[in-house]
């Protein structure tokens, strides 16, 4: 299938362009004046004539404007319907369906609000910590913990911003934040003629700064018994919303092992990989039957789920400088191989990252028949990971892989900021390194010293050659 | 050839010369027997006479090198010790600091005023990048005696964006 990119100034040269059969400028960098353009992004389709547009799982992929004005251009939106996608794109007309429907949901604001008084009221009806959340808000961007009444306003005011800006909506929307929950998700796949299935759970509990960084499935807490409740609650919830193509309704999921509904991502995720390892089952070939009007080519009985895949995303951020984001350029790249191994990268040497997006540069997947398998193979993929010029998260998920508890399975939403501030956490320089560091700079500042002075001798060489011919060619 | 290290604090000194088909390099009190061949424009394999190997990336910019061993890295400066003695010479120390971009980004909103008194920990100027916002803190107590960048502007790591007298 022949394919389009469009891309924004600062993307020229992104991975997906080069790779495309046709691209298509669709504006400057920043992403309300290119990605986030419906009318640009429509053009460039009639231009190339493409037929079908796939959002991915950023910008427009959960709006449901988008999906309609594709519609109404007559193309095909991959994804679900534009009805299904403000359903359960709105947190609070999400949470209405889904208390209607009997799926379990957390306490939380009825409606989106835009004043501080009324996220006041609900801290203090419903105590803290409460989450705010910018309303037309995912992916972990523009939310806030509230731990202390006296951080409210500013968090309120912080959120507030970040969901103007990159979401074009400044409601933003409350709930009461469950201590010590696992964050639990639901694969589902339906089609345009009323069939729903799920293909399992992902454990997605690894977050920092509400943003997932290390996937899994399944989960190393879940039975078949809850697995099976899980998904059967799952296929309600999208049921109750008339939902087709690839989705993912998210759980919290307390000690207790009750879980309660937390929204649907109404899209392709970041971390479908680990169900497509585990089920044999391509999630985006499924999205493009679906969108052709076919039926699903499985049905729940065909699902069979085997061995163990964990996904690490590899993030443009410097774990020693509190995950300072690091774009720039990348001078050498080297991607692990081997057996289990799956890189979903987007990079290259030479490239250089930019600074105006997600700093996501791919998503390493490892695959083995236990789960004591594939984090053995992670590991070794992850040693043999090379990105040089900027500072990636891969150092940081060696040292999670290596923790007795990621080990055991023994974590919850807390587990990366408690893990960060252990105190025995070793992220010092050693004397080894650096010794070594300093004799092998020594040597190349030796060398380069060598090569201006032989340079200079040959320059004089030259110059003295060119001078001569000069001379004589004026004559 | 001589140098000086300088790593954080430490200031070590350094003897290269050549030895064999590669290097002998006096680092402190070791001394280490090295075969150094470039890989590519970019990666150098460093061999050590006691049988360790290490792919480095090498990275260069003024007196400051990066030395990437993939997942560890050090930092360090080499100097020449006739030029360093000198500046030490003409070093003073100003009451002024500048707070400066940990990384690069678009200045979002600047906090403070010129002329304005802070304490540690104040927030100074939330900077965007990647999507989120960050807010830069006072390293210290002081008031604000310039102030470099405006709202909306583009920064590179390191710019200056407030500085600081106590």
């Amino acid at each position: 299938m022949p394919t389009v990119a469009v891309y924004s100034e600062a993307d020229r040269r992104a991975l997906h362009v080069l790779f495309a059969d046709q691209a298509y400028p669709i504006g400057p960098a920043p992403s309300a004046e290119s990605y986030l353009r419906i009318d640009r992004i429509l053009e460039a389709a009639k231009r190339t004539g493409a037929e079908a547009i796939h959002p991915g799982y950023g910008f427009l992929a959960e709006n449901a404007r988008f999906a309609q004005a594709c519609i109404d251009a007559g193309l095909t939106f991959i994804g679900p319907s534009p009805a299904s996608i403000s359903a359960m794109g709105s947190k609070t007309e999400s949470r209405q369906r889904m208390r209607a429907a009997g799926v379990p949901i957390v306490p939380g604001l009825e409606k989106a609000v835009d004043s501080f008084g009324e996220i006041e009221d609900f801290a203090r009806s419903a105590g803290l910590p409460i989450m705010i959340k910018a309303s037309a808000g995912g992916g972990g961007k523009g939310m806030r913990l509230v731990e202390r009444m006296e951080d409210l306003r500013q968090s309120f005011e912080r959120v507030q911003s970040e969901a103007a800006s990159f979401f074009g909506d400044g409601a933003v929307y409350a709930e009461k934040f469950i201590s010590s929950p696992r964050h639990i998700e639901v694969q589902v796949l339906g089609d345009q003629h009323g069939n729903i299935l799920h293909l399992g759970e992902r454990e997605c509990t690894l977050q920092r700064r509400h943003q997932k960084v290390v996937e899994e499935s399944p989960s190393p807490v879940v039975d078949e018994a809850l697995r099976a409740r899980l998904g059967e609650t799952a296929v309600t919830a999208a049921r109750a919303v008339n939902y087709y193509s690839a989705g993912t309704i998210e759980f919290l999921m307390g000690p207790d092992r009750e879980f309660y509904f937390l929204e649907m991502n109404t899209r392709l995720q970041v971390e479908h990989p680990v169900t497509e390892m585990v089920t044999g089952i391509d999630l985006v070939k499924e999205q493009l039957r679906v969108a052709g009007g076919e039926k699903l080519s499985i049905s729940q009985d065909d699902v069979r789920r085997f061995g163990h895949a964990i996904e690490c995303r590899i993030y443009a951020e410097d774990p020693n400088q509190n995950f300072a984001p690091s774009p720039g350029l990348i001078r050498y790249l080297n991607l692990p191989e081997g057996p289990g191994i799956r890189n979903d990268n987007g990079v290259y040497s030479g490239y250089t990252v930019p600074l105006h997006y997600d700093p996501m540069l791919s998503k390493l997947i490892a695959f083995g028949s236990t789960r004591g398998e594939a984090i053995q193979r992670m590991k070794r993929a992850l040693a043999e990971y090379r990105v040089e010029g900027i500072q990636t998260t891969i150092p940081f998920y060696l040292e999670i892989m290596e923790s007795s508890d990621f080990q055991t399975g023994n974590f919850d939403t807390g587990f990366i900021d408690r893990f960060l501030h252990a105190e025995d956490r070793k992220t010092q320089v050693s004397s080894e390194d650096l010794e070594h560091g300093i004799a092998v700079a020594a040597i190349l500042e030796f060398e380069e010293a060598q090569k201006v002075r032989i340079a200079s001798e040959t320059d004089s060489a030259w110059k003295r050659t060119g001078r001569l011919e000069g001379v004589s060619r004026r004559t | 050839m001589n140098f000086i290290a300088k790593a954080g604090e430490r200031l070590i000194p350094v003897e290269v010369h050549r030895h064999g088909g590669g290097y002998s390099v006096q680092v402190g009190e070791r001394t280490f027997v090295v075969d150094l061949v470039a890989a590519n424009q970019y990666l150098q394999s460093a061999h050590f006479d006691d049988g360790t190997q290490l792919l480095i990336a090498h990275h260069r910019d003024g007196v400051r090198h990066e030395i990437s061993f993939g997942h560890r890295s050090v930092t360090l400066e080499l100097h020449d010790p006739l030029a360093m003695r000198r500046k030490r010479t003409e070093d003073t120390s100003p009451g002024s600091a500048s707070v400066t971009a940990m990384m690069p980004g678009r200045v979002v909103k600047i906090l403070v005023a010129e002329g304005q008194e802070v304490k540690k920990g104040d927030g100074l100027v939330i900077l965007e990048a990647m999507k989120m916002e960050n807010e830069i803190l006072a390293p210290r107590d002081g008031h604000v005696a310039g102030i470099s960048v405006t709202a909306g502007v583009t920064v590179e790591r390191g710019a200056e964006l407030v500085t600081l007298v106590s």
